[in-house]
């Protein structure tokens, strides 16, 4: 065996890592495990439904700004001068 | 990879057993890299599944116009290795042997000790020659692929690569050059 075969012999038992047994089923246990902590500490009902995507996060920030924006010049409106 | 963001659907639509297949998809590829990034083989299984569960936690964010999949979850693992290796141990640079001990029996015992001698190097190089390497010469992966999991330059991923191999090529040149 050459330099370069046992530099390449040396490289294959390096690549040759083995998954100990029954790992993946390790994995899905700890999942399994935060998808239950997940789903007790997620909102139910209305709320549940708002923050349940980004896009829905994002609108009721909006409507929530917007909503902020009018009382402010509500406020405003009643000091100003007719 | 359609096949990878059909999973990844059904998994963000409630369906986490779904996730298993990724789990066993990837299990191999991903237990190989934290197995040569990590010094300690004792480490790999947990700093494995910390890995999967971070990718599960996280699978939210991944965007498939950036990455495949494999590179997003190679990139956690990268990660998760350095910091496995912060806590461990401070980095000591420059630690390779300056040459491989071939005194030993011939044959397998040999061939053993060159090995041997040939992970502590690796081991011993800086973990930015250390992960290019694993990912390019163990992994298979190319350039772009390293480079888009360390956050680098083609041309920085080219130069460490070129680091490591010499390091590795000349102690491994020297050894079975003597006499």
């Amino acid at each position: 065996m050459d330099a370069d075969d046992r530099y390449q012999a040396w490289k294959q038992r390096r690549a040759a890592a083995e998954v100990p047994e029954g790992f993946a089923d390790r994995v899905m246990q700890t999942v399994r495990g935060v998808q239950g902590r997940q789903q007790r500490h997620a909102p139910a009902g209305v709320l549940g439904l708002l923050f349940s995507s980004r896009l829905s996060k994002v609108a009721v920030c909006t409507l929530a700004v917007a909503a902020c924006v009018v009382r402010v010049a509500a406020v405003v409106a009643v000091l100003l001068p007719e | 990879m359609s096949d990878d963001l059909e999973v990844i659907r059904r998994v963000l639509a409630g369906e986490g057993e779904c996730f298993r297949d990724l789990v066993e998809r990837y299990q191999r590829p991903l237990f190989r890299l934290v197995r040569n990034l990590l010094p300690d083989p004792n480490d790999c299984a947990d700093v494995a599944q910390e890995v999967f569960l971070a990718a599960y936690t996280s699978l939210g964010g991944y965007d498939p116009r950036r990455a495949a999949f494999s590179t997003w979850l190679f990139t956690i693992a990268r990660n998760k290795c350095w910091n496995a290796l912060k806590k461990k141990r401070p980095h000591l640079p420059g630690n390779l042997p300056e040459r491989i001990d071939a005194r030993t029996p011939e044959g397998v015992l040999a061939e053993e000790e060159l090995f041997r001698q040939l992970d502590a190097a690796l081991a011993a190089l800086p973990p930015e020659q250390r992960t290019a390497f694993v990912l390019s010469e163990i992994q298979g992966l190319s350039h772009e692929e390293i480079g888009r999991i360390e956050g680098v330059k083609l041309g920085t991923v080219k130069s460490r690569l070129s680091r490591a191999r010499d390091r590795l090529r000349s102690l491994f040149q020297r050894t079975v050059e003597q006499p």
